[in-house]
C-alpha cells in the first residue's frame, strides 16, 4: 500500500465522519447524547496530524459548530483549537496506534470539549454546567467513543490501528 | 519556542496553534450582531449543502414518521372493524398532532429543527424557514403542546429560534384567566428543565396541574399559549408575592418540527385547547 493511497483512504474516512454527521446523526434520536461524528473526525485527525494543522482543523470545525448552533460564537472554536492542538501533542506521550488509548483520546476529548465550549460560552450557571457535564456530556462522549471504537475497528487498516 | 516537544511540535505548529486561538477569542470577544452576520454567511454559502442535508434527512425522519401514523391510521381502520372506542381514541391523538395547524387562527409557517450537538444547544434551535417564508426576528415559536420561544436571527432560508431555556426567556403569564405572573426559566440543577412563574400576588392560589398561558402582554408572545403546568409553591415573600415552579409543556431538545407565527395580537387560547387534555 503506498503512501498516497492510505492518505487517501484516510481522508475517505474523515469525508465519510462528516456525512454521517449532517445525515444519519439527526435521524438517532435526543440530540444531547447522539454520537459527535464531526468532533470524532477530528479527534482522529488530530492524533494523526501534526498540532499547527490539527489546530487549524479543530477551529475550522469549531465555527462550523459555532455557524449552526450559534450559542456562543467562537466559544466552539476555541474549545476545537485548544482540543485538536492537545490531542496532536498528546500522541507525544501515548501510542496513538493502540485501540484502547484512542478509544480514552475520544472519551475525554469529547467530554472536555464539553468542558471548555461551556467554560468559553460563559451562559451557562454553575449549577446547570455540572449537570451537564455529569450527565448529557458524560453520554455523549460515551457515544461518541463507541462509534469511534466501531469505526476504527471496521477502518483498522486503513487508520493503521493495532489489534489491541 | 515550541509549546510540545520535537518532533511532534515545530515552530510553525506554535504559530498556528495560537493565531487560531486568536481569532477564536476574536469570535467570541466580537458584538452578538456581527457574529450573528458571520454564522449567517457562513450557513448560506459554504454550510448550505451541509445544512440542506441536515434537512433533507429532518424531513426523511418525518415522512418515516408520517408513514408510521399511516400505518397507525390503517391499523385503527382494521380495529374499528372489531371495536368502536380504539378507533375514537386514535382519532383523537391523531387529531392533536395534526389537528394545530388548522387550529391556528393566525397566519404562519412550519418548519423542522436541525438540532447539532452543542453542549448549551438547547438554548438556540436552528430552524428551516427564514426571511423567505416571512419569518421575523421577535416571531414567536410554537410546537403542538405550547410555547418554544421567539425568532432570534433570520436568514434566507433558515433562522435561529431562542428558546424557553435561555436565561434571558421572560414572558408575561397568566393562569385562570385571572392571575397574573412573569415566566422565567428556573436556574439550578438541572436548571433547563423547569421555569417559574414569579410575581404572583400573593393572595391567589394556584392548584398544582394548573396550565399557565402566556398573557400576550409586551408584545412578542400573543395571548392564550400554553408555557407549562404549576407544579408546586417554591418561594412566598410574605404580604408581597409569590413563586410557583413551573413544568414547561415543551422541551426544546425533543422538538422536531414547529410553527413559527407571522401575526400579532391574536388569541391562541382554543387553537391549543385540545393539546391541553
Amino acid at each position: 500500500m503506498t503512501r498516497g493511497a492510505d492518505r487517501y483512504r484516510v481522508a475517505l474516512v474523515f469525508g465519510l465522519l462528516v456525512l454521517l454527521h449532517f445525515s444519519v446523526r439527526p435521524a438517532l434520536g435526543n440530540p444531547r447524547w447522539a454520537p459527535d461524528f464531526l468532533l470524532l473526525a477530528l479527534m482522529m485527525f488530530a492524533i494523526r496530524a501534526r498540532p499547527g494543522h490539527a489546530a487549524i482543523a479543530g477551529f475550522i470545525v469549531g465555527l462550523v459548530g459555532d455557524a449552526m448552533a450559534q450559542v456562543a460564537f467562537g466559544a466552539g472554536a476555541l474549545a476545537h483549537t485548544v482540543l485538536g492542538y492537545l490531542q496532536a501533542w498528546g500522541k507525544a506521550v501515548f501510542f496513538p496506534d493502540n485501540l484502547l488509548v484512542n478509544a480514552g483520546f475520544f472519551l475525554v476529548g469529547a467530554w472536555v470539549r464539553d468542558l471548555l465550549v461551556l467554560l468559553a460560552g460563559g451562559q451557562t450557571a454553575p449549577s446547570t454546567m455540572l449537570w451537564q457535564l455529569g450527565t448529557w456530556s458524560l453520554l455523549q462522549a460515551v457515544a461518541t467513543a463507541t462509534v469511534g471504537v466501531i469505526i476504527l475497528v471496521v477502518f483498522r487498516r486503513w487508520l493503521m490501528i493495532g489489534s489491541t | 519556542m515550541s509549546l510540545a516537544p520535537e518532533p511532534y511540535a515545530s515552530r510553525r505548529d506554535t504559530v498556528a496553534f495560537l493565531t487560531c486561538l486568536l481569532l477564536a477569542v476574536v469570535a467570541r470577544a466580537a458584538p452578538a450582531d456581527y457574529t450573528a452576520t458571520v454564522a449567517s454567511l457562513l450557513r448560506s454559502s459554504i454550510l448550505a449543502p451541509l445544512v440542506t442535508l441536515q434537512h433533507e434527512t429532518e424531513l426523511l425522519r418525518v415522512r418515516r414518521r408520517e408513514f408510521e401514523t399511516l400505518l397507525a391510521q390503517r391499523d385503527s381502520a382494521i380495529a374499528f372493524a372489531e371495536q368502536m372506542e380504539p378507533l375514537a381514541a386514535e382519532n383523537l391523538r391523531l387529531r392533536s398532532i395534526l389537528g394545530l395547524r388548522q387550529r391556528m387562527p393566525v397566519r404562519h409557517v412550519s418548519g423542522e429543527v436541525l438540532h447539532h450537538p452543542h453542549p448549551a444547544g438547547e438554548i438556540t434551535l436552528l430552524l428551516t424557514v427564514g426571511a423567505n417564508q416571512g419569518v421575523r426576528e421577535w416571531a414567536p415559536v410554537v410546537s403542538p403542546r405550547g410555547l418554544v420561544g421567539h425568532i432570534q436571527s433570520v436568514d434566507a432560508e433558515t433562522s435561529v429560534a431562542l428558546a424557553w431555556t435561555h436565561p434571558d426567556f421572560r414572558a408575561s403569564a397568566t393562569v385562570m384567566d385571572s392571575i397574573a405572573g412573569i415566566v422565567v426559566p428556573r436556574i439550578g440543577a438541572g436548571a433547563t428543565s423547569f421555569l417559574e412563574l414569579r410575581e404572583v400576588a400573593h393572595r391567589a392560589e394556584i392548584p398544582s396541574g394548573t396550565i399557565v398561558h402566556t398573557a400576550g402582554l409586551g408584545g412578542v408572545y400573543p395571548r392564550g399559549i400554553p408555557i407549562g403546568r404549576v407544579r408546586e409553591l417554591v418561594e412566598e415573600r410574605e404580604g408581597w408575592s409569590k413563586t410557583y415552579l413551573v413544568e414547561p409543556v415543551v422541551h426544546p431538545a425533543t422538538v422536531s418540527h414547529v410553527l413559527v407565527l407571522l401575526a400579532d395580537g391574536v388569541d391562541l387560547r382554543r387553537a391549543f385547547s385540545s393539546a391541553e387534555r
